[in-house]
């Protein structure tokens, strides 16, 4: 009988660990008239090794580990594995995949054969869509490399939303050696179209590609187009909301590179489809052929309920000495814009300091009075003083009682830093517990900060940098101590809670100060335009589309050294709101009706 | 095997108890080396609650251990590592050896009615087999796999498609003066088993086959008209490459694990009694219930 020192209990032998299928190495493949039929040499290595070294595990666990391998079998894509598979991990971080996120998935693996173009609608899911793609993919073990190439800016994004939500703990490219050695990497397209990494990447064959913002590859001229033509792929996903910014030949570009020949050659595709340059023609056929790679999801579709956002506007009422100073400051600015013609960006800069807090508005005045080289006695001097003498913060007042009524964890956003400490230190004063969010904060560090505020509660102050790429839906509260010029930014702000994931309804308090340009703001974008009425993403969309030569901030600035009446304000703003409107108007009598 | 039974079976062989806490509710303790085995190097050991049923899984918060499910899978994944070779033998009880002699005469003499056949003595031994569990993936543009089971004589190098009766196979290996000598090397077992693969898979339905080639067909057709308009010699190269890694319909065979089992084999030795006397041996598998003259 064989000694049964020499039977070996194999749970957590290390030997058994190098006999894993990650590097599968078969035969010379025979060919059969329908098929051909690889044996795997790994396999078989593996047996001979252990046969050679006599080394026998336990036959218990031989017959276990033979169940286990039929449990272990994929049976065609008639469900998908993933669904169960994360649903734990979904229970924990509060995910619940939408009906529409699921088809989706089904349909990219059971027809459009892992190629397609996701082009939902702007907030409907595209990176949880593409999520369940790969990660059912790589549980059928058909995905192992996969990249991921998306807007530098999102990459953390990525990242955090494939390990929490997917399991999926992919890498973020940061120099030339990680192309090779992570399994799922998330890198910038920018530094992927460039040499040497170019070059490195047209050489790996990866079994997946995801494209994020896809619709910046709409130009086959352009480095990006080229390098992703160029890449070895066996499944790939291309990843926006809009497939036709400005004409069919960017729709064209984009189907091509996923799919040659889908559409047939450029000159056949003109010739049947298109009537010019925007308007489509043989619609039906279109959509026909279009649906073999792309599926747009839209809200109209009811695919997803978003829950109610509730607006608050809160008009403060400045004191007598705050009034004081800010009628000073701004009477500054206005006299330093006609004087000098300088550019507008450092005065549009304390124009938005002093309607966001003194302190934030004292800093820029010090360095003026600084350049300027200004006397003792100078304007610039004399403000920095009555700054130093105003004891009171009539919005930091209001937002220790808003806090006080909320009892729950809210976000605070303020566009300045030095406003950032000034609440902080107001509302740890009043107790408190707060957590500083800012742009100068590693990733790991605002990770972390992130997690205490959901552990723990509290009230995070942010400024906007701070927040770019985190969601916070756990959190349905938030106070926009200061407006922001650009609505983009406003909607980023909400965007943080106010998105898929959010269970509750969202309650967002703006703080407007009485008689100065925030309150010209809050009436374009609340009354005027509607802008919290909006869908998420429209806004992108009118503005990318309005093309003005200067930016919105600009505009606004014009507006407010142009004129001194209130009433001549909000006439002008009003044109522009008018031309927001309808630029509304004609995209949506634009939109495509070819999906 | 069910679910549960592979479950506690797994837990059995860690040496750990699973007490059940709650009706359909389990906890076990795992000790931090089990814990990092399952999730990770980062993770800590500590109580670990399951069921096997989804509503009480949702009422108390305990892990679910269904199909597909995140535990389950790691449980699964972890089993799939070991085992890859094992050892074990079938005993056999020679309490029915009268009835099977009386069944070898009884077809000899059927099959041999001028001849008469007297057995002088008959011996159990054993004979080597090495017992292969494959994975057959059937891969185009999806995946469909199965589990074969086939076991090859290491003397006559007779390849065995059957199921054994796994439960009754004892570990370790029986005295080797009862054991035949093996005859083929490992490899040659192998090939063996390639060969009547192959001879399997020549006649077996190939429909799924044939319908993921109309697709690819299509595909193929339409990269390359394309590409003729468009000419880019390199370019249409790699979409082809492209597409029949994506889509080639292909079977790919895998041996996960093996075990180098001892069959019995009851060995007679026989008078023939002809137009002459001859000795000969008769071989008889009780497994596959067949004999062999020599």
């Amino acid at each position: 009988m064989l000694d049964p020192s020499q039977i070996i209990i194999p749970l957590l032998n290390p030997a058994n660990h190098s006999l894993t299928e990650n590097e599968e190495v078969f035969l010379d493949p025979i060919e059969f008239e329908h098929f051909s039929v690889e044996f795997s040499l790994s396999g078989l290595r593996s047996i001979i090794r252990e046969l050679r070294k006599h080394n026998f595990d336990d036959l218990d666990w031989h017959r276990l580990a033979q169940a286990a391998d039929c449990l272990s079998l994929t049976h065609g894509f008639s469900q998908l594995l993933c669904v169960e598979h994360l649903a734990q991990r979904w229970k924990q971080v509060g995910m619940i995949p939408y009906p529409h996120q699921i088809q989706t998935a089904e349909k990219v693996l059971k027809e459009l054969r892992g190629q397609a173009i996701l082009a939902d609608e702007v907030g409907l899911g595209k990176t949880i869509e593409a999520g369940l793609i790969l990660k059912e993919y790589m549980l059928r073990g058909l995905v192992k490399k996969a990249l991921i190439l998306t807007p530098a800016s999102l990459c953390w994004q990525w990242y955090t939303e494939l390990y929490e939500k997917f399991d999926i703990q992919a890498g973020i490219q940061r120099s030339e050696w990680d192309w090779e050695y992570a399994d799922v990497l998330i890198a910038s397209i920018d530094t992927a179209k460039r040499d040497p990494h170019a070059s490195i990447i047209q050489k790996i064959t990866y079994d997946m590609l995801i494209i994020d913002e896809a619709h910046k590859l709409k130009n086959s001229s352009t480095a990006a187009w080229k390098l992703v033509n160029s890449l070895h792929k066996k499944y790939c996903l291309m990843l926006t909301a809009t497939p036709v910014q400005n004409n069919l030949k960017e729709l064209y570009n984009l189907i091509t590179l996923l799919k040659p020949g889908q559409l047939g050659s450029y000159r056949s595709f003109k010739q049947k489809f298109m009537q010019d340059l925007r308007t489509p023609k043989n619609p039906q056929e279109l959509r026909k052929l279009l649906s073999g790679v792309l599926i747009r999801n839209r809200r109209s579709e009811g695919t997803v309920q978003f829950t109610k956002r509730n607006v608050h506007s809160i008009m403060v009422e400045l004191s007598p000495q705050e009034k004081q100073l800010y009628d000073r400051i701004s009477k500054l600015i206005k006299a330093a814009s006609q004087q000098f013609q300088v550019n507008l960006l450092p005065l549009i800069t304390l124009q938005r300091e002093v309607c966001s807090s003194f302190y934030a508005a004292s800093l820029t005045l010090e360095k003026m009075y600084h350049k300027y080289k200004a006397d003792n006695d100078s304007y610039i001097l004399q403000l920095l003083q009555e700054a130093a003498n105003v004891r009171q913060n009539s919005k930091c007042d209001i937002v220790e009682k808003l806090v006080a009524e909320i009892q729950d964890r809210v976000i605070i956003f303020t566009e300045y830093k030095a406003t950032q400490e000034y609440i902080r230190y107001r509302l740890q004063r009043a107790g408190y517990k707060t957590f500083a969010f800012d742009g100068s904060l590693s990733r790991g560090r605002k990770q972390w900060i992130r997690y205490l505020f959901q552990k723990e509660g509290g009230i995070l102050v942010s400024t906007e940098s701070g927040g770019e790429g985190l969601n916070f839906q756990f959190c349905n509260h938030v106070i926009n101590y200061d407006l922001p010029w650009n609505p983009m930014r406003l909607e980023q702000r909400i965007g943080r809670v106010h998105r898929l994931g959010q269970t509750k309804d969202v309650y967002i308090y703006n703080l407007v100060t009485k008689d100065t340009i925030e309150e010209h703001i809050m009436f374009l974008l609340h009354e005027k335009i509607n802008m919290f009425e909006m869908i998420l993403g429209e806004l992108d969309a009118i503005l990318m589309h309005l093309k003005w030569d200067k930016s919105f901030e600009s505009q606004l600035m014009n507006i407010f050294l142009k004129y001194d009446s209130k009433e001549q304000i909000q006439k002008e703003l009003s044109k522009l709101g008018d031309q927001i409107l309808r630029t509304r108007a004609e995209i949506k009598a634009q939109e495509w009706d070819i999906f | 095997m069910e679910i549960p039974e592979l479950v506690f079976q797994f837990f059995k062989l860690c040496k750990l108890t699973p007490i059940e806490i709650r009706k359909g509710i389990y906890q076990v303790h795992i000790d931090d080396q089990l814990a990092k085995e399952l999730d990770g190097w980062r993770a800590k050991g500590g109580l670990l609650q399951f069921t096997f049923d989804k509503k009480l899984a949702e009422t108390y918060g305990a892990e679910l251990l269904s199909q597909g499910s995140y535990r389950l899978d790691s449980i699964v994944r972890l089993i799939r590592k070991q085992a890859i070779l094992s050892c074990g033998y079938l005993p056999h009880d020679v309490f029915y050896e009268p009835e099977i002699q009386n069944k070898i005469m009884e077809k000899l003499r059927i099959q041999h009615p001028f001849t008469r056949w007297y057995i002088l003595d008959h011996q159990l031994r054993y004979g080597p087999y090495l017992w292969f569990t494959v994975r057959f993936t059937y891969l185009t543009y999806e995946k469909r796999e199965e589990i074969r089971k086939f076991l090859v004589d290491l003397v006559s190098g007779r390849v065995l498609n059957y199921e054994i009766p796994a439960d009754l196979l004892k570990p370790g290996t029986c005295d080797s003066n009862l054991c035949y000598q093996r005859r083929l090397s490992y490899k040659q077992a192998y090939q063996r088993l390639q060969q009547l693969v192959i001879e399997e898979l020549k006649y077996t339905d190939a429909s799924w086959a044939i319908q993921a080639n109309a697709k690819l067909e299509q595909e193929r057709v339409q990269l390359e008209q394309f590409f003729r308009d468009s000419p880019n010699p390199e370019q249409l190269q790699r979409r082809l490459e492209e597409l029949m890694n994506r889509a080639k319909p292909r079977v790919q065979i895998r041996p996960l694990r093996a075990a180098l089992l001892y069959m019995p084999k009851l060995e007679y030795r026989v008078m023939r009694v002809d137009t002459e006397e001859k000795i000969n041996r008769i071989t008889y598998d009780p497994v596959s219930s067949q004999y062999e003259i020599s």
